[in-house]
């Protein structure tokens, strides 16, 4: 069985790898999930989001995932993701599942988070107002960490 | 130095006068923006995401014009004649002011609308604001 969540005002369907219970939506922590599509990644979801629908599709597979160009970080559009518009690349080095843990426990805490962008640029999140956040790729090996 | 920022779902990207830096987030700030709206941009501490870019030395394009004064976040942005709501003769530097005083307390006002309507704003939950247009001129020299 699959299941796809969404998530307050981003219109995109997510499409995870394992069923979420609804008890770990409503338990006050951020939780950190394996997103298949549209953005094969890690998706950090924030406890304070005001909504998420959680489908189940008996019969149904995700959608192919876009194409990624970098390591990047997808953070909530009126849009959704499509292919070109993923997302901000972020700086060589950063690490999906290392980055997701850091998101995770800003969001936690309420704090503030900046993150370095390929562009030179840098992209400052507030973790106790994003809903949620989606990295990618997950490098070989790594696994969403449990939070 | 000037720069460029984008501000959670608004798909804007404002290029502002001055740069700034992620340590000034944690309280509203007002900036000077060019592009595309030529007005005051008040920023709030609650905002989920800002991304900054330094740009490259270009010049700035002309700003929206049309009918507008106070614009607020969208899924689209601002477009030609779609620059916000008309104000009923607010000076937009003060607005600027109020908005920020706004968000640093969490409270809540009403504005009057040009239209006869009225505008409520909820300094708890705003993430920007663009008063304006300033004055307009031309092409302004940016980085």
């Amino acid at each position: 069985m699959s299941c796809y969540l969404q998530i307050e005002g981003d219109p995109a369907k997510w499409w995870i790898q394992d069923q979420v219970p609804a008890n770990e939506l409503t338990a006050g922590q951020p939780l950190t999930v394996t997103s298949l599509a549209p953005i094969e990644g890690i998706l950090v979801l924030s406890p304070r989001t005001a909504t998420v629908a959680v489908s189940s599709v008996p019969a149904g597979s995700p959608p192919a995932s876009l194409a990624i160009p970098g390591e990047i970080i997808y953070l909530p559009t009126a849009a959704g993701p499509s292919a070109g518009h993923v997302g901000y690349e972020v700086a060589d080095g950063v690490d999906a599942a290392g980055l997701s843990s850091q998101i995770a426990g800003a969001m936690h805490a309420g704090q503030r988070l900046t993150i370095a962008l390929a562009s030179g640029g840098t992209l400052a999140l507030n973790g106790a107002t994003l809903t949620f956040a989606v990295l990618s790729p997950i490098s070989a090996g790594a696994s969403p960490r449990p939070t | 130095m000037a720069c460029h920022i984008q501000i959670g779902d608004d798909p804007t990207i404002w290029w502002l006068a001055e740069q700034i830096q992620p340590s000034q987030l944690s309280q509203p700030l007002s900036v000077l923006t060019w592009y595309p709206i030529r007005g005051n941009l008040v920023l709030s501490p609650r905002a989920a995401n800002v991304a900054i870019f330094t740009p490259p030395p270009v010049l700035v394009p002309n700003p929206l014009s049309g009918p507008g004064g106070l614009y607020l976040p969208t899924a689209t942005g601002p477009s030609a004649g779609h620059i916000g709501y008309q104000l009923a003769g607010q000076d937009p530097a003060a607005l600027a002011e109020q908005i920020q005083a706004l968000m640093r307390s969490g409270q809540s006002q009403t504005i009057t609308l040009a239209a006869g309507g009225t505008l409520v704003l909820n300094g708890a939950t705003l993430p920007f604001a663009v008063t304006g247009p300033a004055a307009i001129g031309g092409s302004t020299p940016h980085g």
